[in-house]
């Protein structure tokens, strides 16, 4: 068998299909970054907390987290959870996964984003009388983010590039996609090419469209309305 | 006469090992401007810091307004205040700092908003009026829009006292406000507060390394070494016949240097 002759028919033909497998791969990206986002922020600011136990269970979870694999924690959330009793589709699963562990990552980037922020902006609010809650909001988190964005950008470009793990629970993402049209058809080279051309093509994108959101961002940060 | 609006009763602060206030007692009267003079490290800054909550004290007792600033009662003792009681202490309280702390991603005139519509809830309209009338009397009605970061140190200061003055304290602590400013910027600064006290009443407390000033402005002036006060009076006494040898050598070196 010639298998270094690329075939332009069949390329064509298995395109279409990469492409919508390519929808569930960036579907997840999408989901998995803003619950990770969100995850983070949830540590960063409980691992501020006043309680000492809240900080250290916090501290221990996202080193569990960070510790144990990727893989491990899917097959755990997939076919242990059941047991149970939540019993999650593979998609729910992979973004919580992929939430999970990336928001544990993206705690320490959003932690030291905080931690840059002046002491004289925290004793301005407080003698502004302004909330927990307001200073935050208004005063902390809006001059942190601009220094988050590059951290936060490589986090998300590189969980977008773990999603192929999400196979392993049966997720038809680009790379199961990939190899279920190769054992169909005993060709392999055109799909994963296909695939690896595709992660690249969207890991660049995404990165020089992080740069422009970092360059475009107010320096001093925003506030809101 | 009423009861002092700030008393500090034997206050004891450290920072680790290092003793500030060993048994700290200090008053100041309703409407009384009161001058902190004395070495850096003498721990006059940290009494503003320790009024305005950014400092917690390791014993005694203050009261502001009679009330105890870091104490509440509870079960028919005082114990140490929750953050719920030190949020309304505070309403009592306004704080210029020496490096300004503008929030540098707000217009000047949303420095000065930001805290009467989140703390007090006063609406947007109401709270912008009131910003304007602060930025005309701080002679910066033309920088509402502005970004501190446009703005020279005497502007931001300007814009600190502003801000300060909008939650309406009664009592100003000034924590000196001018010790970051280039000399010929010290002065506009130093205006606001002549005019400020011309016009209102105000219970204010200001630590200042400006002699002339403090002698100008204040109803008392206390000086500070070691966390203890040396010796206090009114500005004619302490500036022209000082009795204890450490003030004089303190206003020698300092009036020296500045003549």
């Amino acid at each position: 068998m010639n298998g270094f002759q690329w075939d332009w028919a069949f390329t064509w033909e298995v395109l279409p299909m990469i492409l919508s497998a390519a929808k569930v791969t960036l579907l997840a990206t999408l989901l998995g970054s803003i619950f990770a986002i969100f995850m983070g922020l949830v540590f960063a600011l409980l691992r501020r907390s006043n309680s000492r136990v809240l900080r250290t269970s916090v501290y221990w979870i996202v080193e569990f987290i960070r510790s144990t694999p990727l893989l491990v924690q899917i097959f755990f959330l997939y076919y242990v959870m059941p047991e149970f009793g939540i019993s999650l589709s593979p998609l729910a699963t992979g973004v919580f996964a992929l939430g999970l562990h990336y928001g544990a990552y993206l705690s320490e980037v959003f932690r030291s984003g905080i931690d840059g922020i002046e002491k004289g902006q925290w004793e301005a609010a407080r003698a502004l009388n302004l909330s927990l809650i307001d200073t935050y909001k208004d005063i902390v988190l809006p001059q942190a983010i601009r220094p988050m964005i590059p951290a936060t950008g490589n986090y998300i470009i590189a969980m977008f590039k773990e999603t192929p793990q999400l196979s392993a629970i049966t997720l038809l993402e680009m790379l199961q996609i990939a190899k279920i049209i190769g054992s169909e058809n005993f060709r392999y080279l055109e799909p994963f090419t296909l695939v690896g051309i595709l992660y690249l093509v969207f890991s660049v994108a995404a990165a020089y469209g992080i740069h422009q959101v970092e360059r475009r961002f107010p320096k001093e940060g925003f506030s809101l309305k | 006469m009423n009861a002092p609006i700030i008393e500090f009763k034997n206050v004891k602060k450290c920072f680790g090992d290092t003793v500030i206030f060993r048994d700290f007692n200090f008053k100041v009267e309703e409407n009384e401007i009161v001058s902190i003079i004395g070495p850096s490290g003498s721990g006059k800054s940290t009494l503003l810091r320790i009024l305005m909550t950014l400092e917690g004290i390791d014993g005694g007792y203050i009261n502001v307004a009679g009330e105890s600033l870091w104490h509440m009662p509870w079960q028919g003792q005082y114990v140490p205040a929750n953050s719920k009681h030190l949020h309304k202490m505070r309403h009592h309280l306004g704080m210029v700092f020496q490096h300004f702390n503008l929030f540098p991603h707000m217009t000047v005139k949303r420095n000065i908003t930001e805290a009467p519509m989140r703390v007090k809830g006063i609406s947007r309209e109401e709270a912008e009026a009131s910003a304007e009338k602060l930025l005309k009397l701080v002679g910066l009605s033309d920088k509402a829009n502005n970004y501190p970061n446009d703005l020279s140190g005497g502007q931001k200061q300007r814009v600190g006292i502003a801000r300060a003055l909008a939650m309406k304290p009664s009592i100003l602590l000034l924590d000196e406000i001018t010790s970051a400013l280039d000399p010929e910027l010290v002065d506009e600064v130093l205006d606001v507060i002549r005019n400020l006290v011309k016009e209102d009443n105000f219970t204010m407390l200001l630590v200042t390394h400006e002699m002339y000033f403090a002698r100008e402005i204040s109803d008392r002036v206390c000086f500070f070494d070691n966390g203890a006060i040396v010796e206090e009076g009114p500005p004619e006494m302490i500036f022209t016949q000082p009795k204890e040898e450490r003030t004089k050598a303190f206003l020698n070196a300092y009036l020296g240097n500045n003549s």
